[in-house]
């Protein structure tokens, strides 16, 4: 919850930092990961080898992406559920650059991400001009970059890329996927940037607080427009390294991945209602998603438990962490 | 103006009432309502395409084609299904979302005395009667025979005495159509090359899930031999993540033949698709259908339209020709 506190005692105290433990890695998230971890290595011999570790960082890279940019708009106490289909819009984009339109190849990676951008503007310009909730508008921004997906493309997957858009997918240097090593890359300098950067605390302290920030000048708005950009590029640049995956633009892709993107961050301790949030914890959390989802496979289980699992993991986590908060107060 | 259109509506149902009363003459013009899918399905799309243009090239027939916004939309689908009936058409074309949504909608259609025709085996015939839907025929393959065809290509493909593990990717859990060709592989493979150990799993008919689903399965079992999805999109999924791992000798056979297989296919990534041609299903249908009401007479309840294997060597040599139905 925003922290009623510094909100009832006015302007000053707001000038405060966000406190040090909300930076701070919730253990229990890497304990859930280490259990889940030792469980399936324990289940399964194909569980814990290189091969397959590369292949579980593959396979939550889509989600983990998106969730890093969550992770920013769910710490500043937004939401935003558009990433699912700004990543098929963006996707669609890119394929049309690269393949339908026939421009060049490395074209598709600026505009894919400038396709996230832009949606993710519109909806940041709608939230703090119109005032209008971020619920709202991104349910929205959900149902028309999906459908502007499904219209230019009339339906259709755009299937078959240039060569070189296809390797940001399925190339393996130094076996690393390259999906898997975009997201770590990522994952690294979005860290430095919400621990270390202005901008990060500023998330942060809006998050927490927005009535204080306001009051120590920090400049919500265009704050708040900036994150919603940032997770919409997110959303661009996996929509790009799906397409490229699967060697098709695909208007249908990204179903409910927004809501797999929000449970990656809040199972990895973010604050659902904002001023909470950190990278590695929520890199974690869709860990622990992409574990399950691996480990359940590789032991041939229906994908019903996968969705049951999932459900109790989130739940679990969240309740762990509340048991631990009592337990230090 | 409200009484206006009240009144005008009421003349055009009566007017309705009494044309679908009378025999159908030869001059006379028939309305087919189709209830479709989502035409973001290109499977759907090539349906729709199939029904106008039979409808068109016979002439003397009006097609109604209503569609939902995606695979998930059954109330939409039963809302389009009820708006039909008002239309009073003389027969409804429908591929179900499910097979119990529609049943009050085409029960009402089957007391006006409508035909019904389902499309690919979307209804279950023993819901359907309980719930006193008759249904006039089924068009489309047996997903039974359709998973059964896909067997004896893998086999083929492998040769000799095939053994190891095979991955069948079925879509969502609970649809009937992704089961039973799932199913009919598996009887199928059990039969021909016992050798063979199969897993399944459940590739929701997404492509990345499919491109996971393949490469968890290759890190259990990196001898895999083939790959069998119920449709294109899961098996593009599964042949991008093995040419990704460097598999690109493992077959992977789809269901369907739509555009985008078709192209993988040429280009030498996808194995195979076992072609259902969605296009002449949707055109046989109402080819079938105008029969039928026009000239009279009794149809048999399932209405095979064929199947075939479709790879890179069928499309060189363009002789199958089913080829022409593709879409």
């Amino acid at each position: 919850m925003p922290n009623t506190e510094a909100a009832s005692s006015g302007a000053s105290p707001a000038s405060a930092a966000v406190p040090r433990n909300k930076g701070a890695l919730r253990v229990e998230s890497l304990i859930v990961l280490a259990i889940l971890v030792a469980v399936m290595a324990f289940a399964s011999p194909y569980f814990f080898t290189v091969p397959n570790i590369l292949n579980v960082v593959l396979a939550t890279s889509t989600i983990g992406i998106l969730a890093l940019g969550a992770t920013f708009v769910i710490g500043s106490a937004g939401i935003d559920l558009s990433v699912g289909s700004i990543l098929a819009f963006a996707g669609v984009i890119g394929a049309l650059v690269a393949s339908t339109l026939g421009l060049p190849w490395w074209l598709a990676i600026p505009a894919a991400v400038l396709a996230g951008a832009f949606a993710g503007w519109i909806n940041g310009l709608v939230i703090t001009y119109g005032n209008v909730p971020a619920f709202v508008v991104t349910l929205g921004m959900m149902g028309v970059a999906r459908g502007v997906a499904l219209l230019i493309t009339d339906g259709q997957a755009i299937y078959g890329l240039p060569a070189p858009l296809i390797w940001l997918g399925q190339g393996r240097p130094f076996g690393i996927p390259v999906p898997a090593l975009v997201f770590i890359v990522v994952a690294i300098i979005l860290h430095f940037v919400l621990s270390y950067t202005r901008f990060g605390r500023h998330t942060l302290i809006i998050g927490d607080n927005e009535r204080g920030a306001r009051a120590m000048g920090v400049p919500v708005r265009s704050l708040r427009i900036k994150i919603y950009i940032l997770s919409g590029m997110m959303a661009g640049l996996a929509g790009l390294l799906t397409t490229a995956r699967v060697n098709a633009g695909d208007p249908t892709a990204g179903m409910t991945f927004e809501l797999s993107a929000i449970t990656a961050a809040i199972i990895g301790g973010t604050n659902l209602f904002g001023g909470r949030a950190t990278i590695l914890g929520t890199v974690i959390g869709a860990l622990i998603m992409g574990v399950l989802q691996n480990g359940l496979n590789l032991l041939a289980i229906p994908s019903f438990w996968q969705q049951i699992s999932i459900g109790v993991v989130l739940v679990a986590a969240v309740w762990l962490d509340q048991f631990a908060k009592r337990g230090r107060e | 103006m409200k009484t206006f259109l009240n009144s005008t509506a009421l003349a055009a149902l009566v007017l309705g009432i009494a044309a679908s009363a009378s025999p159908v003459a030869a001059q006379e013009s028939l309305l087919f309502g189709a209830i479709l899918k989502t035409p973001a399905n290109p499977h759907w799309n090539a349906m729709s395409q199939g029904i106008t243009d039979a409808a068109e090239e016979i002439g003397g027939i009006e097609v109604v084609v209503s569609t939902v916004a995606s695979e998930g939309a059954a109330e939409q689908q039963l809302n389009n299904c009820e708006s039909m009936l008002l239309r009073e058409p003389d027969a409804l074309i429908v591929g179900a979302i499910n097979s119990n949504i529609l049943l009050p909608c085409l029960q009402r259609a089957t007391e006006q005395g409508i035909a019904i025709v389902d499309l690919d085996y979307n209804l279950d015939r023993v819901i359907a009667e309980s719930a006193g839907v008759e249904v006039t025929f089924t068009a489309g393959n047996d997903g039974n025979d359709t998973g059964g065809v896909g067997a004896d290509f893998v086999v083929e493909q492998l040769g000799g005495e095939p053994s190891g593990p095979v991955l069948v990717i079925e879509g969502l859990p609970g649809n009937p159509v992704g089961a039973a060709r799932g199913e009919g592989f598996r009887a199928r493979l059990a039969e021909i090359a016992p050798g063979l150990e199969v897993t399944t799993l459940n590739g929701d008919w997404d492509r990345g899930k499919s491109a996971d689903i393949t490469n968890d399965t290759l890190q259990r079992t990196p001898d895999l031999q083939a790959v069998f999805a119920a449709n294109d999109t899961m098996a593009l999924g599964a042949a991008e993540a093995l040419l990704a791992a460097g598999h690109d000798d493992v077959p992977v056979v789809g269901v369907d033949g739509s555009a985008d297989a078709i192209e993988s296919i040429r280009s030498g990534r996808l194995t195979a698709t076992v072609g259902q041609f969605p296009y002449l299903v949707g055109k046989r249908s109402v080819e079938l259908l105008n029969d039928m009401i026009r000239n009279g007479g009794e149809l048999d309840t399932y209405q095979g339209t064929g199947q075939s294997v479709i790879t890179q060597e069928v499309l060189e040599a363009g002789t199958d020709e089913m080829i022409q139905y593709l879409r």
